[in-house]
């Protein structure tokens, strides 16, 4: 019996060799394909709730004029958050695949995109303490979408020492 | 291809074999072998803590050891069978008998599930008998007795063939 466990010992690599069953790949990448698939679904999903809540909270709190003080230090705030958000979102986004990475920074764009900034939308009457509130409130919103976006290219990466 | 070709592809050709044939050992089978190959790249691929893992191969490799066992006792639907009345004297006389890869295998898929479990374990997986122990729910005394009583059979198998 020692001969059979020595045998064993001497030829472990061969018992991890042969012929799989013919289409196991095949078979494989399909099954990867159809997950790959859900989570695209998963992220127009997320960017279908953070798009919503966008246009609610432009519907709901109509532009008007701005407390400079109170909005410059909250959009000031947000930039500077962003900028890091988009720097982090880069770097990951080279290590996914290319159309994960495309729909991701397209996704990123689209939630940054302010064709007017929300604090010159403000009415004139609101508080300055309402105005800092709705703002931080709605830049806290873009930014939640864009760390789902970080954190959705963060499971897709692929880690740096096996390049 | 290799310049698009994604993570889990390279790590599907790098180990897709290793996982297979682990789990054919266990399974005896290989649809669901093939399955729990599968299920094991899938699980790594959802897995979130991918940097708490050191070494992938052991990762992927005890991921698939405990799914295959897992499939043997839904196949089963009630405990495999690890007790057994058999003796655990050594007595094998495999001297004459000429050994080849696929004699083993041969002979491992025809032993009972708990045998091949415990054999491939420790064999082939190179586990100790208390890590076989936590695996099984046996106590390390059964391992080891039913170690040398799945040694035995195993050895008599391969005289048959």
């Amino acid at each position: 019996m020692e001969n059979l466990e020595q045998y064993i010992r001497e030829n472990r690599e061969a018992f991890d060799y042969g012929m799989l069953p013919e289409g196991h790949k095949t078979r494989f990448l399909k099954r990867l394909g159809k997950r790959k698939r859900q989570n695209v679904k998963y992220l127009y999903t997320a960017l279908a709730s953070v798009a919503a809540m966008l246009i609610f909270a432009v519907i709901v709190y109509r532009p008007s004029s701005d407390d400079m003080k109170f909005s410059n230090k909250t959009e000031s705030e947000y930039a500077v958050l962003v900028t890091s958000l988009e720097n982090d979102i880069l770097d990951l986004s080279k290590k996914c695949d290319k159309k994960v990475a495309k729909e991701a920074i397209k996704a990123f764009k689209n939630i940054i995109f302010e064709a007017i900034p929300l604090s010159e939308q403000l009415p004139e009457e609101l508080s300055d303490i309402e105005r800092a509130r709705i703002l931080r409130k709605y830049y806290k919103e873009k930014t939640d979408g864009l760390n789902r976006i970080k954190c959705y290219l963060a499971e897709q990466s692929i880690p740096e020492e096996e390049f | 291809m290799s310049f698009h070709k994604s993570y889990i592809e390279e790590l599907y050709n790098r180990y897709a074999q290793r996982l297979y044939f682990t789990s054919l050992r266990i399974t005896a089978n290989s649809f669901e072998a093939e399955e729990v190959m599968h299920d094991t790249f899938m699980k790594y691929h959802t897995f979130h803590k991918k940097e708490t893992i050191d070494n992938i191969e052991k990762w992927l490799t005890s991921v698939c050891i405990r799914k295959s066992i897992d499939v043997l006792r839904a196949r089963k639907k009630e405990e495999i069978m690890f007790e057994c009345t058999e003796s655990c004297e050594d007595e094998s006389d495999t001297e004459n008998v000429k050994y080849t890869v696929e004699k083993i295998r041969e002979a491992l898929a025809k032993l009972p599930d708990g045998y091949r479990i415990i054999l491939t374990l420790h064999l082939f997986e190179g586990y100790d008998y208390s890590e076989i122990a936590q695996i099984t729910n046996l106590k390390e005394s059964s391992v080891r007795s039913q170690y040398m009583r799945a040694k035995n059979r195993l050895a008599a198998t391969l005289k048959e063939l």
